[in-house]
């Protein structure tokens, strides 16, 4: 009795090491907070695959990682402005949507977007959409500002900051009222440079994640920036500083932004893989990870039953005009020349 | 220069008793004793490393106690010679010259320099840096640049300790002549007696802290004021005794349990009474091979050869310590088979036998 | 003759053997790579990869694109402050620890003390700055309570001087390390007899002590250049938009930009600039060692 009683663990553990043993595994690289227990843990029971979660800083960090030939991930989730590099660069497979369960229920904006479709071949499919506007100080810029122009204003000199990324461009080219901001002409890049660099001595700091964000506003480093939409004042406002910040739509329009799911080339768990799609099409999935980072929803039929009223309204559901008034992310024409020129502005004195 | 009443302590650790201590002008003087005895610490005292817990230093009459080093008329020789490393031997005699204070020209420096070159030797080896010399010409540049600064007093502190023996004896004919030419004071520190003994004026042989005698090398040696001072100097044997009273200038002398007895030529010894305890010392030199008044005999333990001289160690009868003679060689001469367990007999002149007092027996 | 290298060569075997480990790992994990990073500085980068070719266009554009040579010329500015700083920080420090403390117990503790940082993340004292130096930080909030101003200084952080405090507060202790081994190997009765020859403090320290610690502070100040020059986490949590350096071109290249050849040709450059103060340091070493013999 006392030698079996001892043993049971000893057991136990073997059948959980067979059980683990005949899983597969799942290797995703993904943003923080896209990999929560939420997901991880039902999608582990149903599929009896198991994720393993690695997390990237940026959308530039996808392809340097396939580059450098680390071929362990099984699939990428980067945004809509980075799938086309991905694809042409050869480092993932196409995706059939027919195998993908509840495709039909997104937003066809969004799944049949030409970042994501080339020559009729899906290369990826949508995950969570959000959108990039403007925060300030409400107490610390007077009146109500309507326009990008807050950013390169020198009454605010050393209280600005902006994304330490090439969309900076993006920001400084609708501020110049150029509407192609995705394919800029050379003398179009010129004149964004220089003014950006004029913007640079009225910039505290360039904020690399919405962590350093939160802490530049909360520390009352800066008082205006870009920031991802509904997350960064909610989180500065949640710190009750004795301040509050304020988000806002500039006339020049925000920005919006869509994370997709791709297959790396030649994975050798494909099956778990689509099982991972799927999932995220579902309701769980879909709402787990609006849950989870506060970001959009893509698949307003599967978040249908497992969201609020309240909530689908805070997060745009069914809402396209919101869509439609936002510039939607893309890859540049000239990728590496709008890359050059961002680095150039940073270099710069 | 003088000491008054200089002591110095390290917490409740007395390195250093009163002491007093006159050097005369370009006198030779040393302080001989075991490491510990308290000679280093006086010398640097008088060099400024360190200050005197009671007392005052006085050079050429002006109170330099508590005078940082670079502001007394002193230079040290260090032992380790404590040449610069990152300068040539001329740069090394020149470093001391070109201080403010010293207000000389640059062709008085360059004489200088020249001069103390030459005196020590090394006239062809300026630009040598230390590193690429022998101990003995690193020991000479040491001596170079002390002296070219010209000080009241040179403290020479060991000098010729870290040379071999062969050096070492050269050296103290040079030691020996730059003093005569220099004629200024020199304040020497060694634990060599024979070093002491050659070089010098005056030795002051210090044990514990405190002087136990001052004087010149020949009365240390004829008359040491105690026992240590003795064997210190020149070595002997301490033999324990019995004081049987004296007449005529002579004292009787009952050597171990009384089976020998000497009689001892020389000055009273004070304070003694008859019975008193005594010790009696034989230095090795003065036990002459042979029968004769104040003979000791026994038996040979060890025969050791030293050259010239040949070192006896014997059991004298009734005394429990052994006894070392050494004789010339040609005194054996007749004894060729003298070894272990050879019946041997000593004497020994009743003028050459040192008496003292046992203090530790009182 | 014959006998000597049938010896030599039995003792050769066994000797390879043991070195045979570290100097395989060397060549694999040293050698090769920097072999690896110079062949790819002269491919061609063709969106959205690069192709292997030979050819200068790289290093043309490293020397023609003011973007390039600003920052190299900067971060060589940089660290030539923060050098500066942390050794004219740092060798006091060594100095007092040696000369000025007596007991050795308080030496010890005291130099640990400068040690034991170097125990805590990096990322985490860069990150600590930015609380002393910010809007809201230490630092304002005691000059406010001082009453020395009313209104936060904002000059403290995010500039090209925050990133020379950082970085001089993390590197001061591989100054103080070597400084405070040279300073401790100096014979003390070197100092004596200098002041015994009638120079005073301030001079035997120019004469006597500082050219005997010159070797110290050259191999402090070679390491603290070249770490200060490779430095990529102080532009990124304390630097300003004006305080890109190298390393952050370098890591933009090799991720964002997907130009590894522009980024190879780059670190390059940077090799043979810390190669060359390597070098040179190692002379200067020299020359002082044989100076000191």
């Amino acid at each position: 009795m006392k030698a079996g009683k001892r043993l049971a663990p000893f057991a136990l553990g073997l059948v959980a090491m067979a059980h683990a043993a005949a899983a597969q595994d799942l290797n995703i690289l993904t943003w923080e907070g896209y990999a929560p227990e939420t997901i991880t843990r039902p999608f582990a029971e149903a599929s009896g695959c198991n994720i393993t979660a690695s997390y990237v800083g940026s959308n530039d960090d996808f392809a340097a990682k396939l580059a450098a030939g680390g071929g362990v991930y099984d699939i990428i989730t980067p945004s809509s402005d980075t799938v086309p590099l991905l694809s042409q660069a050869g480092f993932v497979d196409p995706i059939d949507p027919a195998a993908v369960e509840n495709y039909a229920g997104i937003y066809p904006e969004f799944s049949q977007s030409p970042a994501l479709n080339l020559d009729g071949i899906t290369w990826a499919v949508p995950l969570i959409w959000g959108s990039v506007s403007l925060i300030y100080r409400p107490d610390m810029v007077p009146g109500t500002p309507d326009s990008i122009a807050v950013l390169f204003d020198p009454a605010y000199a050393g209280k600005i900051s902006m994304w330490d990324d090439k969309s900076a461009i993006y920001w400084a080219a609708r501020y110049l009222g150029y509407e192609n901001i995705f394919d800029l002409t050379d003398e179009q890049l010129e004149a964004v440079k220089a003014k950006l660099i004029e913007q640079k001595p009225l910039v505290r700091k360039y904020w690399a994640s919405a962590g350093e964000l939160t802490e530049l506003m909360a520390n009352q480093e800066v008082y205006v920036s870009n920031a991802w939409t509904g997350l960064t004042f909610k989180e500065v406002n949640g710190l009750n500083k004795g301040f509050t910040v304020a988000e806002f739509n500039p006339k020049e329009k925000s920005e919006g932004w869509m994370d997709s799911m791709m297959l790396v080339k030649g994975t050798p768990n494909q099956e778990c893989a689509m099982k991972f799609i799927s999932y995220m099409q579902s309701a769980e999935g879909q709402c787990a990870l609006a849950a989870s980072t506060g970001y959009f929803p893509v698949n307003p039929g599967a978040v249908a039953a497992c969201m609020d009223e309240a909530t689908k309204k805070e997060r745009q559901v069914g809402n396209i005009d919101f869509v439609k008034s936002l510039v939607m992310w893309q890859q540049p024409a000239r990728l590496d020349k709008y890359i050059e020129v961002w680095n150039a502005v940073k270099a710069a004195p | 220069m003088a000491l008054e009443g200089v002591s110095k302590s390290y917490g409740a650790v007395q390195a250093l008793g009163q002491t007093d201590l006159v050097l005369n002008e370009g006198e030779f003087v040393t302080l001989l004793g075991p490491s510990g005895c308290g000679k280093t610490t006086t010398l640097r005292m008088v060099g400024g490393f360190e200050f005197p817990s009671t007392g005052r230093i006085l050079i050429d009459g002006r109170d330099t106690t508590y005078a940082a080093p670079f502001d007394r008329p002193v230079n040290t020789v260090f032992q380790d010679y404590a040449l610069f490393p990152h300068m040539t031997v001329a740069q090394n005699i020149r470093y001391g010259l070109t201080v403010r204070g010293a207000n000389l020209s640059p062709a008085e420096v360059s004489s200088r320099v020249e001069h103390a070159l030459a005196l020590v030797g090394l006239s062809k080896f300026a630009d040598r840096r230390p590193a690429m010399m022998s101990g003995g010409q690193r020991q000479r540049v040491a001596m170079a640049r002390a002296i070219a600064r010209r000080p009241r007093v040179l403290l020479l502190d060991e000098p010729l300790s870290a040379l071999d023996v062969k050096l070492r004896e050269g050296m103290q004919v040079e030691l020996k002549r730059i003093h005569r030419e220099l004629g200024i004071t020199f304040l020497m520190v060694t634990h060599d007696q024979g070093e002491a003994m050659a070089l010098s004026d005056r030795v002051v042989v210090m044990q514990a802290g405190q002087i136990c005698q001052t004087g010149k090398p020949e009365e240390l040696y004829d008359s040491p004021a105690n026992p240590y001072v003795a064997d210190f100097i020149g070595g002997a044997n301490l033999v324990k005794g019995v004081w049987k009273g004296r007449d005529r200038g002579r004292d009787r002398l009952a050597l171990g349990q009384g089976q020998a007895e000497v009689q001892r030529e020389g000055h009273a010894v004070a304070g003694l009474s008859e019975g008193a305890a005594v010790l009696i010392g034989l230095r090795p030199d003065n036990l002459l091979l042979g029968d004769g008044p104040n003979a000791i005999s026994g038996r040979v333990l060890e025969v050791l050869f030293r050259g010239d001289r040949i070192r006896i160690e014997f059991t004298p009868r009734g005394i429990a310590a052994p006894i070392f003679a050494e004789v010339p060689r040609a005194a054996l001469r007749d004894l060729q088979n003298l070894g272990p367990g050879s019946p041997v007999t000593f004497h020994i002149d009743a003028a050459d036998i040192l008496l003292f007092a046992d203090e530790v027996a009182k | 003759m014959r006998g000597k290298s049938v010896l030599a060569r039995r003792s050769a075997l066994p000797v390879l053997g043991l070195f045979a480990l570290p100097v395989g790992w060397a060549f694999l994990l040293l050698i090769v790579p920097y072999g690896i990073m110079v062949a790819i500085s002269f491919w061609t980068r063709q969106f959205p990869l690069f192709v292997p070719d030979f050819q200068f266009g790289n290093y043309l554009q490293l020397f023609s694109d003011p973007q390039y040579y600003t920052v190299i010329l900067r971060t060589a500015k940089i660290a030539a402050l923060v050098t500066l700083a942390a050794t004219c920080l740092g060798y006091p420090l060594a100095y007092y620890l040696v000369f000025v403390i007596k007991t050795e117990r308080l030496r010890a503790l005291l130099y640990m003390l400068v040690i034991v940082p170097l125990w805590v993340s990096y990322l985490l004292r860069t990150y600590t700055w930015k609380t002393i130096l910010g809007t809201d930080g230490a630092l304002n909030s005691a000059l406010k309570w001082l009453g020395v101003i009313d209104q936060p200084i904002s000059l403290f952080l995010y500039n090209q001087w925050s990133m020379v405090i950082t970085l001089t507060y993390i590197f001061i202790p591989f100054v103080v390390m070597p400084v405070f081994a040279a300073l401790e190997n100096i014979p003390r009765n070197l100092i004596e007899a200098s002041e015994d020859l009638g120079v005073r403090p301030f001079g035997t320290f120019l004469r006597v002590i500082l050219p005997l610690s010159a070797g110290g502070v050259i191999s402090g100040a070679t390491v603290t250049f070249c770490l200060a020059f490779g430095d990529f986490v102080a532009p990124v949590l304390v630097g300003g938009p004006d305080g890109t350096m190298v390393a952050n071109l370098l890591q933009s290249q090799f991720g964002a930009a997907l130009n590894w050849p522009l980024g190879s040709a780059l670190a390059t450059v940077v090799l043979l600039i810390v190669m060359a103060l390597l070098w040179l340091s190692a002379r200067l070493d020299r020359a002082g060692r044989v100076a000191l013999g």
